[in-house]
C-alpha cells in the first residue's frame, strides 16, 4: 500500500497530538495511563498503608472505607498493594519493550537496509527464535535466568526483539520501494543518510504503534509469568503475583482476585486505546 | 504445489535443528547441577561423580550437543525425565491430545464468534452494532485470560457449581472439563479475530468487484458471504494460525489454572522441579508443531487465494504476497 | 419476474430531476444536480464530462448501487419502460440488475472478484436471473458468452489474475451482456485499456449491441469515443447537464462555452497548431458550488447575471439544448 509520506519532521509530535485529541477513546486511554503512571510514581507517598504492613486483625477484610479494596490473607491493604504494584507491572512493560525495540530495530534496520547475505543470516536466526511459541520462549528464558523483577525484564526484552526486528525490516523493504528513495539516491545521498533521514523516519510510526501495543501485551505476559511463579516473586505486589497468591483463597475471599486483575485489564485497555488512536493519527490511511 | 510443500518441508529442517541447538544451549545455562537434581540432596560425592560420568556431563559441550541431536533426530528419542525416569516421548503422547483438544476448542470459540462479530461490525459500520462489537473486542483483548479463568471458576464452579474447576474427565463427560478453560483462553483470539475480520471486510466491501456483484443482482447476503468474506479470509487465517501456535504455548497458564495434565503443565512443572530434559524436549516438540502450523497456514492461503497459489507454483517469494494481502 | 407496465408514451429510459448527494465528514457533496435525460431503445447516449463531474453517480443511481454509507438520492425519478426504479422494492430491483440493466465498469483490473473463477462469475449472473437451477445449463451459457467476447471456452476455469486487462474487460462485458440486457451502462469501458485494445473493445460492444438492440448509456471523457459510438450526447459539468443534443449538433455546433472548451482541448490534426487550448481553472468544489452558473468562474463570457441567477436550458435547435444565458454572444464569439 502506498503510504502518504508527509515530512514527519515538521509535523512531529504536535500534529500527532492534535490529531489524537479529536479521538475521544484515545484521549481516555491516555488519561487513564498517565493517571496510573503518576499514581505509580507517587505511590510511596500516597498509599494509605505500607504495602507489606500485615494486620492480622484485618485478615480477608472485605472492601470498606478504611480498606478500599479490602485486605489479603495476611491482612495487607490491597488498595495500597495494587497501587504500589503499578510500579512493577507498568515499568516491566515499558522497560522490556524499550530494550527489545531498541535492539530489535537496530537488527531490523541492518537487515532491511543491507539485504543480501546479512539479511539472510539475520532472518534465518529470527526464524529459529520465532519457531518457538512466544510464551514458551519466555518460560524457557525464565527457567534459565531464574525468577525475579530484573530477570523478568530481561526475558521479556529478549522475547520482543525478533518481532520488532522483523516488523522494522518489513517496513523498510516496503518503504525502500518508494520513489523518493530513488530520488534520494539520484542526488547522491549516502547510504547512511538514506537510512537515518529518509527510511527510518518513515518507518517509525508503525513501530511506535506496535511498541504501544507491545507494552500492553508485555504487561499481560509478565503478569502471566508471575502468575505461574516464574516472574516476579511474592511478597512484591506485582499484579500477576498477587493474583497467583489470591488464587488459593478464591473460595473464602473472592475480592482478592478482583482488583489486581482489574488493574491489569484497565491498563491493557488504556494502552490499546492509545495504540489505536496513535495508529489513526500517525497514518490516516490505515483508518477505516 | 507439491513442490512448494516439499520445499517448505526441507526449509523446516534447518529451523528445527536451529531450535534444538538453541534450546540445548540455553538449558546448559540453567541453574543447578543435573546430577544433584537427579539424585536428590542425600546423594554422596561418589554417587554424584558416577552419575556425572554416566551422563557424560564432563564431555565438551559440542560432543554433548552432537549426542543429543543424534538422539532426537536419528533415534527420535527426547530422553527421559530426570526425576521420574519416564520416557518423554511417551509422556507427550499421553498429554498432547489434551492440549490439542483445548487448543482446538479455544480456536473454534474464537473463530466461531470472532468472525461473525467482525462481519456484523463491518456491514453496520459506524452504527451501534459496530460500536458494541468493537467495545467487546477491546475488552476481550484487555482481559488477561488467567484472570478471566479465575472469575469464571468463581462464578460457575464455586458459586453455581455447574462446571468443574479442575482436572479432566473421560469420555463425553470429559468435555465439560474443557468448557471453562476454552472460554477463558479464547477471549484474546476472539477479539483479534473480530478486529481483523472487520478491517479486512471494510477494505473488501469498498472494492470494485463488490459493486460488480451488486450490479449483477446478487442478494446482499451472498455479496457478503460469497464475495466479500472469501476475500477477507487471508488476514483472518493469519490471525488464526498465529493464535493456534501461540495457544500451544499460551495454554500453559490456562492448563495450570485448571490442572489439565497437558503439554503446558508438563513443561511448567518441569521448569519448577528443574527437570530440564522435559523442558528441552517439550520445547523442541512444540516448536516443530508450531512450524507445521505455519506451513498449514501458508497452504490455506493458497487454498483461499488463487493468486497466492500461482505465486507458490512459480516459486516466487511468499513475503511479497503477504505484504500485498 | 416483476410485472411489466409498459408505457408507450414514455421514452425507454427517462431520468427526471435527479439529485444525488454524498455526505462526508459533515460536508455535503452535491454530486448530481437536477439531471434530466432520455434514452430510446437501441440508441446510445454519451455522457461526457471531466472526472468527478457525476457521470458514474448517475449510472450507479439507475442501478441503485451507490455506496450504502453516505450517499443519498435526494430527489428525482428514474423511469425504465415507465416504471420508477427508485420506488421498486430491493427484491424487485435485484431482478433488474444484471438482467434488464447491466453495467460495465471502468477498471477491469479490479472489477472481477480475484478469488472466483471467471466462468463462475459469468455463470452467477446467468443463474441469478434464470428460472431453473440447472447449473450445467448456466455454465454452458457462460462458456458461450466467453466465446462471444472472443475468449476460448476452456478459459472458464481460469482466475482473473491469469488474464490481461483487455481480456478481463471482455469478461466484464460478458457478465454485463450474459442476460441480454435492454440497457447497458458502460462506465468508461476503455479508459484503463491500451489504445489498440480500446478499439477492439468498442467494436465488440457495438457489435453485440446491434445484435440485441440494446440501449446504452456510455460514460466517457473521450470525445473520440463519443464520435465513434454515440447517437446523442449530454455534456455534464459539476453534476449538471450543460449541453444536450445529437452527436452532429454537439460536434458541429458546440454552444456552451465549456463544450467549446472541451473541443479546444483536443488537438486538431488538420491544423498546424502548436498549442492545445485547455480550459482555464478547475472544476468547482462540489461541497460548495458557486451561485448561478457553476461554470461562470471559468467562463470568459460570464456576466453578473451568470453569477447570480440559476440558469435554465435554452433551446438552440430542435433537440439541442444548452444551459447558457449568454448563448448568442457565445455563438458569435464575442467577449
Amino acid at each position: 500500500m502506498p503510504k502518504t509520506t508527509y515530512a514527519k519532521k515538521q509535523s512531529g509530535f504536535a500534529t500527532v497530538m492534535k490529531q489524537m485529541s479529536k479521538n475521544k477513546a484515545a484521549m481516555l486511554g491516555l488519561l487513564i495511563l498517565s493517571t496510573e503512571i503518576i499514581l505509580a510514581i507517587l505511590a510511596p507517598y500516597i498509599i494509605p498503608y505500607d504495602y507489606s504492613y500485615m494486620d492480622m486483625a484485618n485478615m480477608f477484610a472485605k472492601p470498606s472505607a478504611s480498606h478500599l479494596f479490602g485486605c489479603d490473607d495476611m491482612g495487607r491493604d490491597i488498595f495500597s498493594r495494587v497501587l504500589y504494584g503499578a510500579r512493577y507491572s507498568i515499568s516491566i512493560g515499558i522497560i522490556a519493550v524499550s530494550i527489545g525495540s531498541a535492539i530489535g530495530c537496530t537488527i531490523g534496520a541492518i537487515s532491511g537496509f543491507f539485504g543480501g547475505q546479512v539479511d539472510n543470516i539475520i532472518m534465518r536466526l529470527l526464524d529459529i527464535i520465532q519457531a518457538i511459541p512466544g510464551m514458551l520462549l519466555m518460560i524457557v528464558i525464565s527457567a534459565v535466568l531464574g525468577p525475579g523483577y530484573f530477570n523478568t525484564i530481561i526475558a521479556l526484552s529478549i522475547g520482543s526483539i525478533s518481532g520488532m526486528a522483523r516488523m522494522l525490516r518489513a517496513q523498510m523493504l516496503k518503504e525502500r520501494e518508494n520513489e523518493y528513495i530513488e530520488a534520494a539516491q539520484s542526488i547522491n545521498c549516502s547510504k547512511f543518510r538514506i537510512i537515518t533521514s529518509h527510511l527510518l523516519p518513515n518507518c517509525i510510526s508503525p513501530m511506535i504503534v506496535s511498541a504501544t501495543m507491545g507494552v500492553a501485551q508485555t504487561i499481560t505476559i509478565a503478569a502471566g509469568l508471575s502468575f505461574i511463579g516464574l516472574g516476579v516473586q511474592p511478597p512484591i505486589p506485582e499484579w500477576g503475583a498477587m493474583l497467583s497468591a489470591a488464587r488459593q483463597f478464591i473460595r473464602q475471599a473472592p475480592h482478592l482476585v478482583y482488583f489486581p486483575g482489574l488493574a491489569i485489564a484497565v491498563t491493557v485497555l488504556a494502552l490499546n486505546l492509545l495504540g489505536d488512536g496513535l495508529r489513526d493519527a500517525l497514518d490516516p490511511k490505515l483508518k477505516n | 504445489m507439491l513442490k512448494y510443500v516439499l520445499k517448505r518441508l526441507i526449509w523446516m529442517i534447518p529451523i528445527v535443528l536451529g531450535v534444538a541447538i538453541l534450546v540445548f544451549i540455553m538449558m546448559t545455562f540453567c541453574p543447578g547441577r543435573p546430577e544433584e537434581i537427579i539424585l536428590g540432596p542425600s546423594a554422596t560425592e561418589t554417587e554424584l561423580a558416577a552419575k556425572r560420568l554416566e551422563l557424560g556431563l564432563d564431555d565438551p559441550i559440542v560432543l554433548r550437543l552432537g549426542r543429543y541431536m543424534s538422539d532426537v533426530f536419528i533415534h527420535f528419542d527426547l530422553g527421559k525425565s530426570w526425576l521420574t525416569n519416564v520416557d518423554i516421548i511417551s509422556s507427550i503422547k499421553e498429554r498432547l491430545p489434551r492440549t490439542l483438544m483445548l487448543t482446538v476448542a479455544t480456536l473454534l470459540i474464537s473463530v466461531g464468534i470472532g468472525i461473525p462479530l467482525g462481519v456484523i461490525a463491518a456491514i453496520k459500520q459506524n452504527k451501534w452494532q459496530d460500536s458494541v462489537c468493537m467495545v467487546l473486542a477491546l475488552v476481550g483483548v484487555a482481559i488477561p485470560n488467567f484472570w478471566l479463568a479465575l472469575l469464571l471458576v468463581l462464578q460457575f464452579s464455586v458459586k453455581l457449581n455447574w462446571l468443574p474447576a479442575l482436572g479432566i474427565g473421560t469420555g463425553l463427560a470429559g468435555i465439560k472439563f474443557y468448557i471453562l478453560p476454552a472460554i477463558s483462553g479464547s477471549t484474546g483470539g476472539l477479539a483479534s479475530c473480530a478486529r481483523q475480520t472487520r478491517s479486512a471486510m471494510l477494505d473488501v466491501i469498498r472494492a470494485d468487484y463488490i459493486t460488480t456483484a451488486r450490479s449483477k443482482g446478487v442478494p446482499e447476503r451472498d455479496v457478503i458471504m460469497k464475495h466479500a468474506l472469501k476475500n477477507s479470509l487471508i488476514p483472518i487465517i493469519t490471525v488464526m494460525g498465529t493464535m493456534f501456535g501461540h495457544f500451544l504455548g499460551g495454554a500453559m497458564i490456562i492448563e495450570t489454572i485448571f490442572a489439565i495434565p497437558g503439554m503446558g503443565t508438563y513443561i511448567i512443572e518441569a521448569v519448577n522441579s528443574r527437570d530440564y530434559p522435559i523442558v528441552q524436549g517439550g520445547s523442541i516438540f512444540l516448536a516443530i508443531t508450531f512450524s507445521f502450523c505455519m506451513l498449514i497456514v501458508d497452504l490455506l492461503y493458497a487454498m483461499v487465494d488463487p493468486r497466492i497459489k500461482a505465486q507458490y507454483a512459480s516459486g516466487r517469494k511468499k513475503r511479497k504476497v503477504k505484504a500485498n494481502a | 419476474m416483476h410485472q411489466k407496465k409498459i408505457n408507450t408514451d414514455m421514452p425507454f429510459l427517462s431520468i427526471k430531476d435527479l439529485k444525488v448527494e454524498y455526505k462526508s465528514d459533515g460536508q455535503i457533496v452535491h454530486a448530481v444536480n437536477d439531471v434530466n435525460l432520455q434514452l430510446e431503445r437501441g440508441k446510445t447516449l454519451g455522457l461526457v464530462g471531466e472526472t468527478g463531474a457525476g457521470k458514474t453517480t448517475i449510472a450507479k443511481s439507475i442501478l441503485r448501487i451507490l455506496p450504502d454509507v453516505g450517499s443519498n438520492i435526494s430527489n428525482g425519478e428514474i423511469y425504465l419502460e415507465g416504471e420508477n426504479l427508485l420506488k421498486l422494492s430491493e427484491t424487485d430491483m435485484r431482478k433488474i440488475r444484471g438482467n434488464k440493466v447491466s453495467m460495465i465498469f471502468q477498471d477491469p483490473m479490479t472489477a472481477l472478484n480475484p478469488v472466483l473463477r471467471v466462468g463462475d462469475q459469468i455463470a452467477e449472473v446467468v443463474s441469478l436471473h434464470s428460472d431453473n437451477n440447472n447449473h450445467a445449463e448456466h455454465e454452458k451459457r457462460a462458456k458461450e458468452m466467453l466465446e462471444i467476447v472472443g475468449i476460448p471456452a476452456e478459459r472458464y476455469y481460469a482466475y482473473p489474475h491469469q488474464f490481461s486487462g483487455g481480456m478481463k474487460q471482455r469478461v466484464v462485458i460478458a457478465i454485463a451482456l450474459a442476460c441480454n440486457p435492454d440497457l447497458l451502462l458502460a462506465d468508461e469501458p476503455t479508459t484503463a485499456l491500451d489504445v489498440t485494445i480500446q478499439a477492439q473493445v468498442l467494436d465488440l460492444i457495438a457489435e453485440l449491441r446491434n445484435k440485441y438492440n440494446t440501449a446504452m448509456l456510455l460514460i466517457t471523457h473521450d470525445m473520440g469515443v463519443v464520435a465513434q459510438v454515440c447517437d446523442t450526447v449530454a455534456v455534464i459539468y459539476a453534476g449538471s447537464i450543460i449541453e444536450y443534443g445529437t452527436k452532429q449538433q454537439i460536434f458541429k455546433h458546440p454552444s456552451h462555452p465549456y463544450t467549446i472548451g472541451l473541443f479546444g482541448a483536443i488537438p486538431d490534426m488538420n491544423e498546424d497548431e502548436e498549442w492545445l487550448h485547455p480550459i482555464d481553472g478547475l472544476p468547482p468544489d462540489p461541497t460548495n458550488l458557486p451561485q448561478g452558473c457553476s461554470f461562470a468562474p471559468r467562463c470568459k463570457y460570464a456576466t453578473d447575471e451568470c453569477r447570480k441567477e440559476t440558469i435554465g436550458m435554452y433551446k438552440t435547435q430542435d433537440g439541442h439544448d444548452c444551459r447558457c444565458c449568454r448563448i448568442e454572444a457565445v455563438i458569435k464569439g464575442e467577449d
